[in-house]
């Protein structure tokens, strides 16, 4: 269990990679609205969110990244994620989130899918 | 014979991990697989954040009780101007989802005159 929050940003080909490792909770999920807004103001054509080195999201988190989305779509633009930790997988399922979301296995396919 | 555990904390976002950690203990404790622990610690979570609702102070109050394979979890908050144990809001849509999802019961009761929401999840059969 990584209890380090943390978010990696970097361009790749021109779209935003998020990087976020550790926990997304009631506790670290406005740290990641923050930086999503911040890139959705730089007006990047994708912003990819690698849930890779997540090990638990709640609701408030799904929330945050649906928000992000949809601001997103609005704009003409998309938000994908990278999903590969089968726990994240389940709570996108249960909630209904993968048939919102575009989610891909790794980030390379993600920035260029 | 059942078991109980009381937590009582501030409500502040970065203490609601010492609920989840609660709840994985227990949960593993009563010998739960490690799906089980995880989706009670999600669980545990989602609770917390749709009794917590929009208040920014008060006092989490949770018990844990382990019985015949099963864990209960009780959670209402205690705080000034809410005599009545939940904050204002309802849980929200994604909230409820994940706890219908993975929970065997759950609903709302009345405790020592407040209102308390509970969820109770069973340790999963594992196949022989």
């Amino acid at each position: 269990m990584d209890l380090t929050f943390e978010i990696a940003e970097q361009r790749v080909d021109g779209v935003s990679v998020l990087t976020v490792t550790g926990e997304i909770d009631l506790a670290t999920a406005p740290e990641l609205r923050e930086c999503l807004v911040a890139q959705e103001a730089d007006r990047v054509p994708a912003i990819v969110v690698d849930l890779t080195g997540v090990s638990f999201i709640d609701s408030t988190a799904l929330g945050v990244l649906v928000g992000a989305y949809r601001r997103q779509e609005d704009a003409g633009r998309t938000l994908k994620l990278v999903v590969t930790e089968p726990r994240i997988l389940k709570v996108l399922e249960i909630t209904d989130l993968t048939s919102v979301f575009p989610v891909f296995a790794d980030v390379d396919e993600a920035v260029h899918g | 014979m059942s078991d109980s555990v009381e937590l009582t904390i501030p409500v502040r976002s970065d203490l609601l991990i010492l609920a989840r950690l609660t709840a994985a203990a227990m949960a593993a404790r009563a010998e739960f697989g490690i799906e089980d622990i995880e989706d009670l610690r999600l669980v545990v979570e989602e609770l917390c954040i749709s009794v917590i609702g929009t208040m920014t102070t008060g006092t989490l109050h949770l018990r844990f009780t382990e019985d015949d394979g099963a864990i209960t979890v009780g959670c209402s908050l205690w705080g000034e101007g809410d005599e009545d144990g939940r904050g204002e809001s309802e849980p929200d849509e994604l909230s409820l989802r994940i706890i219908e999802a993975l929970v065997d019961e759950y609903g709302e009761d009345t405790v020592g005159g407040r209102r308390q929401s509970w969820i109770r999840k069973h340790r999963s059969k594992v196949a022989s």
